[in-house]
């Protein structure tokens, strides 16, 4: 009943399912201005709310499968690796940085990492132990490719018609932008290879050119990288290469990769 | 059934590990403190109106066509204050600054570029902002 002790895998499923419910919140510029505004003690009572659906969401589903006896611990572990996750990420979006106070940091911190949390409690749930119907029907290069442009349409579409990307794009110097690439790559990376969904044995045994681990998160990324690039250009956010449109098309594209990995995880 | 029971006791007390111990240790801390730190800022942080403080000096970078200025405003009060223009004059020449939100206890800066002929120490005022 209590099943093994938790792993990292268990962990990266966790933070999976955070950054897939909490990272379209990462790109909301009204979350980084409420973070500030909002009085911290209905932020806080926001958290706290937060934590009693964490701690149902654990019994009933959790970060690993087979655990249901300590539903308090594994909120508190969701609730917390969240607030480090949406912390580390706001700083890598330049969300939080030196001109920011304590009390907005952590309001937008607290803020953010409410649905992190949530994803956190439900990462077991994320991923369908056999894949879609007609799975394997789809794995190959072609197809993989093709669920990891059509997870990523989903997420860049969401978010390329509003001025996030622009914004954070504009204030992100050379060395975040090369941070963000690498945090597009590892974080999918981790997602689909490393974290126990199932399916995961399948994946990372997947041979042909195309199907190592790290050929198929590079073209994953390519593939995110190009729906980015066509949805900001569809909406009138890019219309030549330059810099800046490069560096919009870097910051859609982290949640593009997510939504990417997503896709590969579902089907 | 005394066995069944000691069987079901033992599985669900099973000892942590020490990576579980450290997951824990880690997690509680970092609710804790964003828990505390809200606590805090809601029982003793600033109270009131916004206070904006304004500061101006030259700017580092060179602009074409002028004297940069970089414009500082600090809100050292409990409100946020959204759409805040600050009024810069140097001479007789005059030049506004919009500045989306300075939140309460927050920094923001904007530069304005004023002719390069205006001489004389740069003043500032807040002509206006509005509350969130």
């Amino acid at each position: 009943m209590a099943g093994k002790a938790t792993s990292t895998e268990d962990v990266m499923r966790g933070v999976a399912g955070g950054a897939i419910l909490g990272v379209p919140l990462l790109y909301t510029q009204e979350t980084w201005l409420d973070g500030r505004i909002v009085s911290p003690v209905v932020i806080l009572a926001g958290v706290i709310a937060a934590f009693a659906v964490n701690m149902a969401l654990s019994y009933f589903v959790g970060f690993r499968p087979g655990r249901t006896h300590r539903p308090t611990e594994d909120a508190v572990v969701g609730m917390g690796l969240s607030v480090l996750l949406a912390a580390l990420l706001l700083v890598l979006l330049g969300r939080v940085g030196r001109g920011t106070s304590l009390e907005n940091a952590l309001g937008v911190i607290a803020l953010t990492s409410i649905p992190v949390s949530i994803g956190f409690s439900v990462g077991v749930a994320l991923a369908p132990r056999g894949g879609g119907e007609k799975a394997e029907q789809i794995q190959g290069g072609g197809g993989d490719l093709l669920v990891a442009a059509a997870g990523a349409l989903v997420f860049a579409l969401n978010i390329a018609p509003t001025a996030e990307p622009i914004l954070v794009a504009a204030e992100l110097d050379g060395v975040r932008l090369g941070l963000l690439v690498v945090a597009s790559l590892v974080l999918p990376y981790l997602m689909v290879f490393y974290a126990e969904f199932g399916g995961r044995e399948q994946r990372v045994a997947s041979d042909g050119a195309t199907q190592g681990p790290i050929t198929e998160t590079l073209l994953a990324y390519a593939a995110a990288f190009v729906v980015s690039a066509a949805m900001l250009a569809m909406f009138g956010r890019v219309d030549a290469v330059t810099g800046a449109a490069t560096a919009r098309v870097v910051a859609l594209a982290f949640p593009a990769s997510i939504g990417a990995a997503l896709g590969r995880l579902l089907i | 059934m005394t066995a069944k029971r000691a069987s079901r006791s033992r599985g669900i007390r099973r000892e942590r590990t020490p990576f579980e111990w450290a997951l824990l240790v880690v997690s509680l801390a970092a609710t804790l403190a964003v828990v505390a730190g809200l606590v805090v800022s809601g029982l003793a942080g600033p109270r009131g109106p916004a206070d904006l403080r304004v500061t101006v000096a030259d700017a580092d970078q060179p602009a074409s066509g002028g004297r940069p200025l970089e414009v500082t405003v600090t809100n050292v009060g409990g409100t946020s204050a959204e759409n805040v223009i600050v009024e810069v004059t140097v001479g007789v020449v005059t030049r506004e600054v919009d500045l989306d939100l300075v939140a309460k206890g927050d920094t923001e800066s904007a530069a304005v570029v004023v002719p390069a002929e205006a001489a004389g120490p740069p003043r500032t005022q807040v002509v206006s902002y509005t509350n969130p």
